[in-house]
């Protein structure tokens, strides 16, 4: 069987503008949430969000080319070049002739579409700039690292809500596992903090005025995210043969969808979805040590995961935390930025505390790294996702060991 | 219309039943009202009233409206707000 590793690594997140800044900022819980600051915020009535804040496009495109790219294509090639530079890769044209790159968002460019929208309907104008259609594409963000990056092999988006990072790191995982490419590049982005989008998250009654406290007790809601985060996986043999650095194995991947309720998690299935990821690997839960939650910070996902958990693990489940205190509720970009931390957490054995979380709460009964980061030794790690519509993702990862 | 018979009505719609099947003390929950329902019932009821309801979904208050006496309470005291204002 092909093994399957992380290379490379590279995120814009609201922590930090790179992977090892919003990974110190994850360890630290230096929560990123902070007032929300967006043109025509007037009609928003929720005052914060974890956004990236001092991102210079023009520190990374030229003036021409940045406006052509949507602020959420802006942070994934941001990041996908950096994860390429940290991976080492010599990009050969026959290995960019077969690499793969699928990336997760919810939603697309919807910058570029909001802004469009109101010159329509807000300043009654008859046009909007003619690059719209290419910059909002749900793959704009995919192609647009295709194109930076010279990667010719399959390329495509993957949209599935909350879990879309998740399910493409999955399904890259999978080709590389089945020999359909040696490498891909791979994981999530999104920047949907704009007025339509955040007044329609209102209307939902879930986000947070407080801020975002995963499985505490007074946990008051999610606080919507933004960023990007890119993982290169690459085939075991072939990363050993140019002597990677390998932050982590992914050694397994469980999706399922519940046909159920459209917006709440059906308890039975978020566990399934977790023993199809354990199964996957070959692993019997007590050979995991963490799980980084999908833990939103809402009174229901938090209870519904937190009892999934200990239903899998048998009341003796492992450490959990979860990273949406610092960098807030990624959408499309969350599950690859929490896989990302998982596979750092594995590579420095170092768990990212539950940031903002003040007091355990009787019904979620997980072990919570709450107060500051844990060391502990640790060999397998799984990562959750689930998704409005139903659409559940989870991925397991080993710490390498050569 | 009193804001019973409002509040009945928009909780019947949103149940898809007739309004006099629906007592003021019944739990709604068991009546088969979901949580998406209850979300499109206070919008519903914002733009009726033009009122702004003090309702999240995370908060434990919202697991205690519970009946359309319970709602009525809270479209009345939205009210008041509106006029105290």
């Amino acid at each position: 069987m092909r093994r399957v590793a992380i290379t490379g690594l590279g995120a814009v997140t609201p922590a930090g503008l790179n992977a090892r800044d919003s990974w110190d900022g994850m360890v630290a819980g230096r929560s990123a949430i902070g007032p929300l600051e967006l043109p025509r915020q007037e009609k928003i009535t929720v005052p914060i969000a974890a956004q990236v804040k001092n991102f210079d496009p023009l520190l990374h495109f030229p003036r021409k080319d940045a406006g052509k790219l949507d602020r959420i294509s802006q942070f994934a090639v941001v990041a996908a070049r950096e994860a390429l530079a940290d991976s080492g890769l010599a990009l050969t044209p026959d290995l960019a002739g077969t690499a793969m790159c699928v990336l997760g968002t919810a939603v697309g460019g919807v910058g570029t579409m909001d802004d469009g929208c109101h010159m329509i309907y807000g300043e009654d104008r008859n046009r909007v700039p003619p690059l719209s259609i290419p910059k909002f594409m749900v793959n704009a963000a995919a192609s647009q690292v295709s194109m930076d990056l010279g990667l010719r092999g399959t390329c495509f988006a993957i949209a599935s809500a909350c879990a879309s990072g998740t399910h493409a790191i999955g399904t890259a995982f999978q080709a590389i596992r089945a020999g359909a490419a040696d490498i891909a590049i791979t994981g999530g982005a999104e920047a949907c903090i704009t007025v339509y989008i955040v007044v329609s998250w209102e209307a939902l009654r879930v986000l947070s005025h407080d801020t975002c406290r995963p499985f505490s007790r007074d946990r008051s809601g999610l606080v919507l995210g933004e960023g990007a985060a890119i993982l290169i996986l690459e085939e075991l043999e072939h990363a050993c043969a140019r002597g990677a650095r390998i932050y982590a194995e992914i050694t397994g991947f469980g999706a399922n969808a519940d046909a159920a309720d459209l917006t709440s998690p059906d308890p039975e299935n978020i566990g399934r979805v977790m023993q199809l990821a354990l199964a996957d690997a070959g692993l019997a839960p007590a050979d995991i040590g963490y799980i980084n939650a999908h833990g939103t910070g809402t009174a229901i996902n938090d209870v519904l995961e937190a009892g999934a958990i200990r239903r899998i693990f048998s009341n003796s489940p492992p450490f959990v935390s979860s990273i949406k205190g610092v960098v807030g509720h990624g959408i499309g970009a969350a599950g690859a930025i929490e896989a990302l931390a998982t596979a750092l957490t594995l590579h420095h054995q170092i768990i990212p505390p539950t940031a903002n979380h003040r007091a355990p709460d009787p019904e979620i009964g997980l072990d919570v790294v709450a107060d500051g980061a844990r060391r502990i030794p640790l060999t397998h790690a799984l990562t959750n996702s689930f998704a409005f519509g139903g659409l559940n993702a989870v991925l397991a990862m080993r710490r390498y060991d050569p | 219309m009193s804001i019973l018979q409002d509040v009945t009505t928009i909780v019947a719609h949103q149940l898809e039943r007739d309004p006099a099947e629906l007592s003021e003390t019944a739990d709604l929950e068991d009546e088969g009202l979901t949580s998406i329902d209850m979300i499109e019932m206070i919008f519903a009821l914002e733009d009726k009233f033009r009122i702004d309801l003090q309702y999240n979904a995370n908060e434990s208050d919202a697991q205690r409206k519970r009946t359309i006496g319970d709602i009525v309470e809270l479209v009345e005291a939205a009210i008041a707000r509106c006029h105290a204002e």
